[in-house]
């Protein structure tokens, strides 16, 4: 009888128990809690818009826009960048600076393993670095047609956003880009 | 601290304080006999079967004790709606005893068919990102027909160790830099908790205050690095010794620390699921404080990725018109204990199918951005469940020899000491632009 007695009593405690932690972790792991987001958080991931137009015809135009490789992000000549180092406005896109082109190779090496978000964060380190052929890349990095090639699943790319890059390294003098515009007009 | 966060900490320790008394009344009354024989549970033979007389039905029973603090503290293993292929096949031997005698294995002759319909997904509950990944997760596998669950848990290598051997998650939720970083992980023990799809990168955040500008000024100073033992503590333990810095690491939660470091108690905090931390959005409103850079440095490739936070992200900590550098840490969706060719693998294999096939469903505005991010066939520093392999290499086109020499130089160049060198960089260019000719 006692045995019995003790054991309703602890079963007794585990429901409690069960049910306290239920209650305390309700809010926490209810699916469309979870799944709901304050509108304060929205703008903290990296918005997926196109960039803003270029002037195609000033190279150090586009160095300054270089700086503002976030479509909505602020301009980089309006405020410092503290924890890197970036390029001259006037940079001259033929000799990028070491750390530009480590973080291209960075880039590349990500976007041979599949790693598309880490890629277009190199690359967008090499282009605020100066290098102009990081813009090439980074289009392809956002190219829908290259991530099917490379065997991209999940991801998507963005063509416009491609585009724009494209075009930019285009201005700087990459003749490669020009076939990448003509190609993602065609599939748009 | 916001009342309603006061208010669910003080509902967390009250449960805590009641399971406790619970578990030690339930634990003296399921085995009363552990402490007069010690021994017998680590040296007990595992039970014939899951099903056993005395187990009640859909109890799976452990087939060895689960001991913490010196203490075991559970003898059966959780409730699940069917038994586990294991003890399927066990069940399975023990109804064929001749085929067993013939040399012939019960799981040969009657392999098990694993059904996605259960699962437990490990999430640690005081990463808010990893929460909310989760939570979509399962929302997207239910839409799929398979029904899950989150167990809150710490995921960190030795916690992920634990639930491995504990059996108590099928799928787990992890930060890859801890994984990677853990020298006491085997190449066995990574085999048993493969990754299935790398996730994305959350931005690490150190706050400070103002009068703190750079991240060596921290050295010997105390840091909040959040819970102990927590994804983000193992996190922030990782990027402070990658960066040479030693701070000496306080353990609580982010609500706290910020309240200690608000107090001029902590030098310091670290926040590595600042995106998702209301408590943090809500913070420096008096601007006393600000966020430190991190530069990334090739000591952090393959662990970390650049990032970069505006005002916009954080208008009380960053300045307007300022850009803040700092460093991404990837998360990985983890199989648990699902070493190649054993019963959980394939269970593992089921439920991979399921969420790759469904994949699209996270990709819809109300789940997380971070699933725009993720490539399913992304690679890993980490062994990678071979069903998740196949899946990929199925759903794919093949690789042409041009991309196969691109890969094949970014894996020599992502191998040498010290990682892709500035002289790399234009030899990978011209392997990229040499594949993508080749498609033109």
């Amino acid at each position: 009888m006692p045995m019995i007695l003790l054991k309703s009593v602890a079963g007794l405690f585990a429901g409690v128990a069960v049910g306290a932690l239920g209650l305390a972790y309700w809010p926490q792991f209810q699916p469309a809690t979870v799944a709901a987001r304050p509108v304060a958080e929205s703008s903290q991931r990296v918005a997926q818009s196109a960039p803003p137009a270029l002037d195609k015809s000033a190279v150090d135009k586009l160095a300054l826009a270089l700086r503002d490789v976030q479509p909505n992000a602020a301009p980089a000549a309006a405020g410092p960048t503290r924890g890197l180092t970036l390029a001259p406005t006037n940079a001259a896109f033929s000799a990028p600076s070491d750390d530009a082109r480590r973080f291209r190779a960075q880039g590349l090496v990500a976007l041979a393993g599949g790693d598309v978000a880490a890629a277009r964060a190199f690359l967008e380190h090499a282009a605020d670095a100066g290098d102009a052929r990081a813009l090439l890349v980074l289009g392809d990095a956002y190219d829908p047609a290259t991530l099917t090639r490379l065997g991209a699943i999940g991801v998507k790319g963005d063509a416009s956003r491609a585009r724009a890059y494209y075009q930019r390294a285009s201005d700087a003098g990459l003749a490669d880009a020009r076939q990448r515009i003509a190609a993602v007009e065609v599939s748009q | 601290m916001p009342l309603p966060e006061r208010r669910r900490r003080a509902r967390l320790a009250a449960a805590a304080a009641i399971a406790a008394v619970a578990t030690t009344a339930a634990v003296a009354q399921t085995a009363p006999t552990r402490d007069a024989a010690p021994a017998a549970p680590a040296s007990a033979p595992a039970p014939a079967s899951g099903a056993g007389p005395t187990t009640p039905p859909g109890m799976v029973r452990y087939d060895h004790p689960v001991v913490r603090d010196g203490k075991v503290i559970l003898w059966h293993g959780a409730w699940r709606d069917k038994l586990r292929p294991k003890d399927r096949e066990q069940s399975a031997k023990d109804q064929a005893p001749n085929a067993a005698d013939q040399g012939q294995s019960a799981a040969a002759t009657a392999p098990p068919k694993p059904s996605p319909s259960s699962f437990a997904l490990l999430a640690d509950p005081s990463d808010a990102c990893a929460t909310r990944l989760a939570g979509d997760f399962v929302a997207a596998m239910q839409a799929s027909g398979a029904s899950g669950r989150i167990v809150a848990g710490g995921v960190s290598a030795a916690a992920l160790g634990a639930a491995v051997d504990g059996d108590s998650a099928d799928l787990a939720i992890a930060p890859l830099d801890a994984l990677v970083a853990e020298p006491q992980a085997s190449a066995a023990w990574r085999e048993r908790a493969p990754f299935i799809a790398k996730l994305g990168g959350e931005p690490i955040e150190i706050i400070a205050a103002r009068d703190v500008s750079d991240l060596r000024q921290l050295a010997g100073r105390e840091v909040g690095f959040g819970v102990a033992d927590s994804a983000g503590a193992t996190s922030a333990a990782v990027l402070f010794n990658a960066l040479g810095v030693a701070p000496r690491p306080a353990y609580e939660p982010l609500a706290d620390a910020l309240d200690d470091l608000a107090a001029g108690r902590l030098a310091a905090v670290v926040a590595t699921d600042g995106r998702c931390a209301p408590t943090l959005a809500q913070f420096g409103a008096d601007k006393r404080f600000h966020e430190l850079a991190v530069r990334w440095t090739p000591a952090m490739r393959s662990l970390y990725a650049p990032a970069r936070l505006t005002a916009k992200d954080r208008p009380n900590l960053i300045d307007a018109e300022e850009r803040l550098e700092t460093v991404a840490a990837p998360r990985a969706l983890i199989a648990v204990d699902a070493a190649p060719g054993s019963s959980r693998a394939q269970s593992a294999a089921a439920l991979t199918k399921t969420f790759f096939d469904g994949f699209d469903r996270l990709l819809v505005p109300d789940k997380d951005d971070a699933w725009r991010d993720v490539n399913l066939a992304a690679e890993a520093p980490w062994p990678r469940l071979r069903a998740a392999q196949a899946w990929i290499d199925a759903a794919r086109p093949a690789l042409d020899a041009s991309l196969q020499s691109f890969r094949a130089a970014a894996r020599g160049a992502a191998s040498a000491d010290g990682g892709p060198a500035a002289q790399d960089s234009d030899r990978l260019y011209d392997s990229l632009m040499q594949w993508r000719g080749a498609g033109q």
